[in-house]
């Protein structure tokens, strides 16, 4: 059973008056375990469905499911410990008067979790490869690269199943991209996380996901499989637009 | 081929509450009527070298260089008043973000009219043809109303465009352009490659293009240099930058993800080796 069902999904906002049709009618399903990729140029509404499931963008038609249930209107806590979020801007993201010790210890407060914080907070600065003697610094003593590790760090304090990846690397240097990425390849292994990811470059998705769904103008144009990204292997001109104007990322 | 630029052992200063930071050290490149890439990442100082060449930095920092000369002109020399006369009509500069370097509260007609009607002292009339020709240049398809329209009213592709048109009006013979494609989609940005490229070769001009993107700058560039630290590490012919020996250069290629290749993990950028730490 897929762990994430979204139907004919639609998201439309009010703006002075006139509508603007983030999304509409888009349908996915990622499977558990599986690493999902959206694609598209500014505007075709791909981080609007991360928003949406999250509840911080209005779902206007269409249904949402997590594991099979659909999700509550507010989200609330279970929510929050299933489904956890990674922005694009590390810098925008963490808020910059608490210390990583109160960014990570934050949701253990919410939601109540019994035991150690202390060791908790030690051990996520483990898992993201950030010194432990980090834990008192502020944001702005951290580079682009270690205040991401923080947020990945925060979203999987809960333990969800599922993380949603916002553009994760794009605001990164590519060094510090590659670093990244292979943080979030490895907690994918070890922990079976979910992944459903937002990119505008190719290869990024192409690394990282199994299947792949191109968006356009706020509509689903085509899903395409990893072998048939790699191959060139896609149907609709839309995609094989995207993919010759990123023919530099095969190099 | 005269060199149109050339720059020997630029460094760039700043000093700071712990001490003077050297944010250029020893910078030297000649440049023609070419298109030259300077890469980095971010902190090696490839805009700091972009905007010295316009002498657009800011005290505390210092600029110093053995030579720094364009078209014959010695532009360490020369007073702040015969900078000005160059910057634009000579030598103009495409700034990064289009949200931030477009006055906001002006419309995009006006700014593109105002160097024209200043410094060329054209009639209304005339400046308007002609900013309607600059950005029908870059292939903005309604230039009228792109003309009446605020900079927060344009998408970030058409902002850049606006921004390139702007630098283009005074037909500059060398155009700096700061990351002019990075905040724009793969294909809006092949379509600003493609302007730049065509100004390159139809009016002769010199283009020294900043990115961080190493693959980018290979495609579109004729030669490339990479910087480090304030360092140039290595300069090398755009098509052959798979064959670059610096290990930095290298380096940064191995780390980036390809479509279709291994999904291994990405080989970091080892930054304690001897050549880093120098």
């Amino acid at each position: 059973m897929a762990l994430i069902e979204i139907e004919n999904l639609s998201v439309t906002f009010r703006s002075k008056g006139h509508l603007v049709r983030a999304v509409q009618d888009v349908s996915l399903s990622v499977g558990d375990g599986e690493s999902y990729g959206l694609v598209g140029e500014s505007g075709s509404g791909k981080s609007t469905i991360l928003r949406a499931i999250c509840g911080l963008a209005p779902v206007t038609g269409g249904t949402i499911r997590i594991a099979g249930q659909p999700v509550p209107d507010p989200r609330g806590r279970d929510f929050s410990r299933q489904v956890q979020m990674v922005f694009q801007d590390p810098y925008a993201s963490l808020h910059p008067r608490h210390t990583l010790d109160r960014v990570l210890s934050e949701p253990l407060a919410i939601h109540g979790v019994k035991g150690d914080a202390d060791r908790a907070v030690m051990q996520a600065l483990d898992d993201v490869g950030l010194p432990r003697a980090f834990r008192f610094r502020y944001p702005h003593q951290l580079s682009g690269g270690q205040r991401q590790r923080v947020a990945i760090a925060r979203a999987l304090m809960l333990k969800p199943r599922i993380v949603l990846l916002d553009e994760p690397t794009s605001a990164l240097d590519a060094s510090v991209q590659a670093e990244v990425l292979n943080l979030l390849s490895r907690l994918r292994a070890e922990r079976g996380l979910t992944f459903l990811m937002v990119s505008h470059d190719l290869a990024v998705i192409d690394h990282m996901c199994d299947r792949v769904l191109v968006m356009q103008h706020g509509r689903a144009v085509e899903e395409l499989n990893h072998a048939d990204l790699a191959g060139a292997g896609m149907k609709t001109d839309y995609a094989r637009t995207l993919f010759e104007a990123s023919a530099d990322r095969m190099l | 081929m005269s060199d149109l630029l050339t720059i020997r052992d630029l460094r760039v200063t700043f000093d700071t509450e712990t001490g003077p930071v050297e944010a250029v050290r020893g910078v030297s490149f000649r440049l023609g009527r070419e298109r030259l890439g300077i890469v980095g990442e971010s902190g090696s100082g490839k805009t700091i070298t972009g905007r010295s060449v316009l002498r657009l930095i800011r005290p505390p920092g210092r600029i110093e260089a053995a030579e720094m000369t364009f078209d014959g002109i010695d532009l360490t020399r020369i007073s702040e008043r015969e900078m000005r006369a160059l910057r634009g009509p000579r030598i103009a500069m495409v700034m990064q973000d289009p949200k931030y370097s477009l006055n906001p509260v002006m419309k995009v007609g006006a700014q593109l009219t105002e160097g024209l009607r200043l410094r060329d002292r054209l009639g209304a009339a005339e400046a308007r043809r002609k900013a309607i020709e600059a950005l029908e240049a870059v292939q903005i398809r309604d230039p009228e109303r792109v003309m009446e329209a605020y900079p927060h009213e344009l998408s970030g592709g058409m902002g850049q465009r606006v921004m390139i048109a702007m630098m283009l009006i005074p037909n500059p013979d060398l155009l700096i352009a700061d990351e002019p494609t990075s905040a724009l989609d793969v294909t809006v940005q092949a379509e600003v490659l493609s302007i730049l490229d065509g100004l390159v070769r139809d009016r002769g001009m010199g283009l020294i293009f900043i990115s961080h993107d190493l693959r980018l700058v290979a495609r579109f560039c004729d030669r490339v240099l990479v910087m480090y630290k304030g360092r140039i590490v290595e300069e090398v012919a755009a098509g052959e930058l798979t064959r670059a020996k610096h290990p930095y250069t290298q380096g940064l290629l191995n780390c980036l993800p390809r479509i279709g290749g291994s999904r291994a993990p990405l080989p970091g950028l080892d930054r304690d080796a001897d050549w880093a730490r120098a």
